[in-house]
C-alpha cells in the first residue's frame, strides 16, 4: 500500500529512498537522515508521517533536531479573561538552536508565516518509511 | 584542545544532535576560518561557589543561607529554572551550561567552539555576578568576589591569548574599585572593565569617577551589558510582566539606554575624553533611535547638560556596540538602521552564545548590504583594534 503524507500521488517508486521500517519510529520523535548532503527531518504523528528539511530558515539550525512540543494557546472568555494551555492536539517542531516554533503538519513559522520549513514528500510502503530523493 | 602556546589542535564536529554542526557548516562554506573574528561576548557557568568558597567566613555568613546555599547561587537556579532556554525548548547539548563548569571544561569547550565556528578570541563576560549590585550585602561582598573573579580569570585563562576576560567593577565601593582596576588592569588577557546596568546608581555618577580615571590610566574599555531584570528586580517597570518574553524583549536595549543617556547627559565624556566605552547586548536597532531622542531633547533642554560640547548622537558615535542580539525580522529594514550611525567602525560580533538569542558568525556575514570591508572590520578587525589583539 502507497500511503502519502504529502499531496503528490504521482511519484515513482523509484524516486524515493527507504529511511526504515515504521515500527521504528515513536509519536513526536523527530529522527534525522542524510539524503546526500541534505539532513531531512521525519516525525510521525497520529500515524502520519511529515518530513522537512533540517535546516531552520531562521539561522540555518538544525530545527528537526530538538523537541515537538505542544503549542502553547490562549482560550479568551467572555469580558476578556484568558486562559492560557499547552495544546495536546496540536504540536510544534521547535528549533534547539533559538526555540523558534514551526507547525508539525504545515511547516509554518509560528511567529512568522514568511518562514516556512522546506516540505520533504515522505510515504509508507509495505511498512516502510520512504523519502523523496533531494 | 587549546594548547598553553597558543595553538589550537585539529578538531572535528562533534555532531552532537541539536548542536553547532550547522554552524560550523556556516562557517566552512563562508571561508570565515580565513577570517579574523572575535567573539566579543560569550559565557560560561562561573563557578561562582567557588568564588564564595575563596572569601572569609565573615562574608559567607553577612546573610542567612536558604537551602544552605548563598542566595544568588539559588536564585541563579530560579531563573535559569524559569527562563525558556532551560524549559527543554532551548538546548545546547554540547555543553554542560547551566551547571557551572571546572577551568579546563570551560577551556576545552572554548577551544571546540571557536576552532568550529572559526572565531580566534572569544571575550568572556560574567553571567550570575552581574546581579551583585542589587545583592543586600555589604559592599565588602562584591569588592571580594570581583577579587575572586579577576583571580579566577587570570590564574585559568591568562595563558590562552584566544581567552579573553574582564574586570567586572564592584560599583558599590568606587574606591576599591578603581584599585582593583589598577592591580589587575595590565595583566594578560584583560581586556575592559565591566560595570553591571543593574545598579541603583547611574552610569554618570560622580561616584564612580575614581573608576573611570583608573579605567582611563590603563587604557582598559569600561563595557555596559544589558541584562533582564529578574524577579525582584523588575520593580515598577518591569514587575507585572508574567514571564520573560516581554521583560527580555524590553530590558536589554532599556537598561543600556540608561546607561548610555546618563553617560553622555552626565559629561563622562567630556571629563574622561580618552575613556571607550563599549555596550553590549542591546542589538542594533535601539542605537538610531536613542541616539534621535536624546538630540532631541538636548537641543530643547541643553541647558541641564553643560558639559556637552556637541550632539549626544556624535558622543554616540564614539562608542562601541556589540551586534547580538541582531534584529533581522526585517531584514530590509535593518540596512537603514546601519546607516544612522558609524556602524562600520562601531559594532563589534558578539555571539552570546550559549544563551538562548546566540548570534553565529553567519548572521554578520550573511548581511546582503554590506560591504567585505565592513564584515571584516565587524567581524573582528574592530574588535582586534579596540582590545588591542596581534
Amino acid at each position: 500500500m502507497l500511503q502519502n503524507s504529502s499531496n503528490s500521488t504521482e511519484a515513482k517508486k523509484t524516486d524515493f529512498v527507504t529511511i526504515g521500517r515504521i515500527q521504528e519510529f515513536s509519536e513526536l520523535q523527530p529522527r534525522t537522515f542524510e539524503l546526500g548532503k541534505t539532513s531531512v527531518g521525519v516525525v510521525l504523528f497520529k500515524g502520519q508521517f511529515y518530513a522537512y528539511r533540517n535546516s531552520c530558515p531562521h539561522q540555518e539550525g538544525p530545527a528537526l533536531e530538538g523537541v515537538i512540543a505542544g503549542k502553547t494557546e490562549c482560550e479568551v472568555f467572555e469580558g476578556g479573561n484568558r486562559r492560557e494551555f499547552v495544546s495536546k492536539e496540536r504540536f510544534n517542531i521547535v528549533c534547539p538552536w533559538h526555540g523558534v516554533e514551526y507547525d508539525l503538519q504545515s511547516g509554518i513559522c509560528r511567529a512568522d508565516d514568511r518562514m516556512k520549513l522546506r516540505k520533504i514528500e515522505v510515504i509508507t510502503e509495505n511498512g516502510d518509511v520512504r523519502l523523496r530523493s533531494i | 584542545m587549546l594548547q598553553e602556546d597558543g595553538t589550537i589542535s585539529n578538531y572535528h564536529y562533534r555532531h552532537v544532535r541539536g548542536g553547532l554542526d550547522k554552524a560550523a557548516a556556516q562557517a566552512e562554506a563562508r571561508n570565515l576560518y580565513d577570517l579574523l573574528i572575535v567573539d566579543c561576548d560569550v559565557h560560561i557557568s562561573e563557578p561562582y561557589t567557588l568564588f564564595v568558597k575563596s572569601l572569609p567566613e565573615s562574608y559567607r555568613k553577612t546573610l542567612p543561607l536558604e537551602d544552605q546555599e548563598d542566595p544568588l547561587y539559588s536564585k541563579q537556579r530560579r531563573i535559569s529554572q524559569k527562563t525558556a532556554m532551560y524549559e527543554s525548548r532551548v538546548r545546547r547539548p554540547e555543553i554542560s551550561f547551566p551547571q557551572e563548569q571546572s577551568a579546563d571544561e570551560i577551556i576545552d569547550e572554548f577551544a571546540r567552539r571557536m576552532l568550529d565556528l572559526g572565531m580566534k578570541h572569544s571575550l568572556i563576560i560574567p553571567n550570575m555576578i552581574v546581579r551583585l549590585p542589587m545583592d543586600p550585602r555589604p559592599s565588602n561582598y562584591e569588592v571580594e568576589i570581583a577579587k575572586a573573579y579577576v583571580e579566577f580569570n587570570l590564574t585559568n585563562f591568562a595563558k590562552y591569548p584566544e581567552i579573553l576576560s574582564v574586570i567586572y567593577v564592584p560599583t558599590k565601593d568606587p574606591q576599591r574599585a578603581a584599585e582593583i582596576i589598577d592591580d589587575y588592569g595590565s595583566e594578560k588577557g584583560i581586556s575592559g572593565a565591566l560595570i553591571s546596568v543593574l545598579t541603583p546608581k547611574r552610569a554618570g555618577t560622580d561616584d564612580w569617577n575614581p573608576i573611570y580615571e583608573a579605567a582611563q590610566k590603563k587604557n582598559l574599555p569600561i563595557i555596559i551589558h544589558g541584562d533582564a531584570i529578574h524577579e525582584e528586580e523588575r520593580g515598577w517597570l518591569f514587575g507585572d510582566f508574567p514571564n520573560l518574553l516581554p521583560v527580555h524583549a524590553l530590558s536589554f536595549p532599556i537598561t543600556i539606554a540608561r546607561a548610555i543617556t546618563s553617560i553622555v547627559f552626565d559629561g563622562v565624556p567630556e571629563r574622561f575624553p580618552n575613556l571607550k566605552f563599549v555596550f553590549m547586548e542591546g542589538g542594533v536597532t535601539f542605537i538610531p533611535w536613542l541616539m534621535q531622542r536624546l538630540d532631541d531633547d538636548y537641543i530643547k533642554r541643553g541647558y541641564e547638560a553643560p558639559l556637552l560640547t556637541k550632539l549626544p548622537s556624535e558622543y554616540m558615535n564614539e562608542f562601541y556596540y556589540t551586534t547580538q542580539p541582531l534584529e533581522s525580522a526585517h531584514k530590509n529594514q535593518l540596512k537603514t538602521f546601519f546607516q544612522m550611525f558609524d556602524y562600520e567602525n562601531k559594532l563589534l560580533y558578539a555571539s552570546d552564545y550559549p544563551h538562548w538569542d546566540f548570534d553565529a558568525p553567519s548572521v554578520i556575514y550573511d548581511l546582503p548590504f554590506l560591504s567585505m570591508t565592513a564584515k571584516k572590520k565587524i567581524l573582528g578587525e574592530n574588535a582586534a583594534k579596540l582590545f588591542k589583539l596581534n
